[in-house]
């Protein structure tokens, strides 16, 4: 089981701050998973998404063990 | 001394200063950049000056790790006495102080450069979003700027 935290913009267009889900096993499958789901998903996961493991920048091909958290959202904006 | 905070509360300069050269008699240069909320944003080819609140969102916890990282390894690339990031969240209005980054060294080199490379990494790596909030009550998230990204790039060796 690995929490999936959505954040800004995907957070508000997804209506869904986070949730839990079984059987992924990287970054990669977790967004093509997500995508598979239709609208509003692949629309809104369709440009660059940004993916945090535990909180460290990830890369897609980056694989998930049960408990991590992955964070999901848009490229940054502070300063 | 390295010194983090993501606060809702606005930062004194001077505060922050004494705060991070103290009595260390060795700091010879302090750079220090503040950066303020603007009321105008580029939505298509045009300036707009029509902002009337920001709202800052975080991811709790990466970010403060993200800044305390950017701070080390300023840290290791410059000859630094320390280094303090003060960014805000929650609502701000324009003319608002919204981030500090200070540096302190023996000599000004050290101090200026490793400023804005902190600066310049922070617009790219740290999970802070803006969203404007507009006069007639609608509201948009700021898009990200690829000059930004070069900016930070060129730090890259």
């Amino acid at each position: 089981m690995i929490k999936v935290l959505y954040f800004a913009r995907f957070r508000e267009e997804l209506g869904c701050a986070e949730e839990q889900l079984n059987g992924i096993e990287s970054v990669d499958q977790l967004l093509s998973t997500l995508k598979a789901r239709g609208e509003p998903w692949s629309r809104v996961l369709d440009g660059k998404v940004l993916c945090a493991v535990n909180q460290v920048m990830a890369s897609g091909e980056q694989s998930l063990e049960s408990g991590d958290e992955v964070g999901i959202f848009p490229p940054v904006t502070g300063g | 001394m390295i010194k983090v905070s993501v606060q809702i509360e606005p930062f004194d300069v001077a505060q922050e200063q004494a705060q991070l050269t103290g009595a260390d008699a060795t700091v010879g240069a302090v750079a220090s950049f503040v950066g303020l909320v603007r009321d105008t944003n580029t939505v298509g080819e045009s300036d707009k000056t029509d902002v009337a609140t920001l709202t800052l969102e975080h991811y709790p916890g990466m970010t403060e790790q993200v800044l305390t990282d950017l701070a080390n390894e300023a840290r290791k690339r410059w000859t630094l006495n320390g280094v303090t990031i003060i960014h805000r969240i929650g609502e701000l209005r324009p003319t608002d102080p919204i981030v500090l980054v200070m540096t302190s060294s023996k000599h000004r080199g050290d101090a200026f450069d490793s400023c804005q490379y902190v600066m310049d990494r922070l617009k790219t790596d740290a999970p802070f979003w803006k969203k404007e909030m507009l006069p007639d009550g609608s509201s948009r998230w700021v898009d990200s700027r690829e000059c930004d990204t070069k900016a930070a790039e060129r730090w890259e060796q």
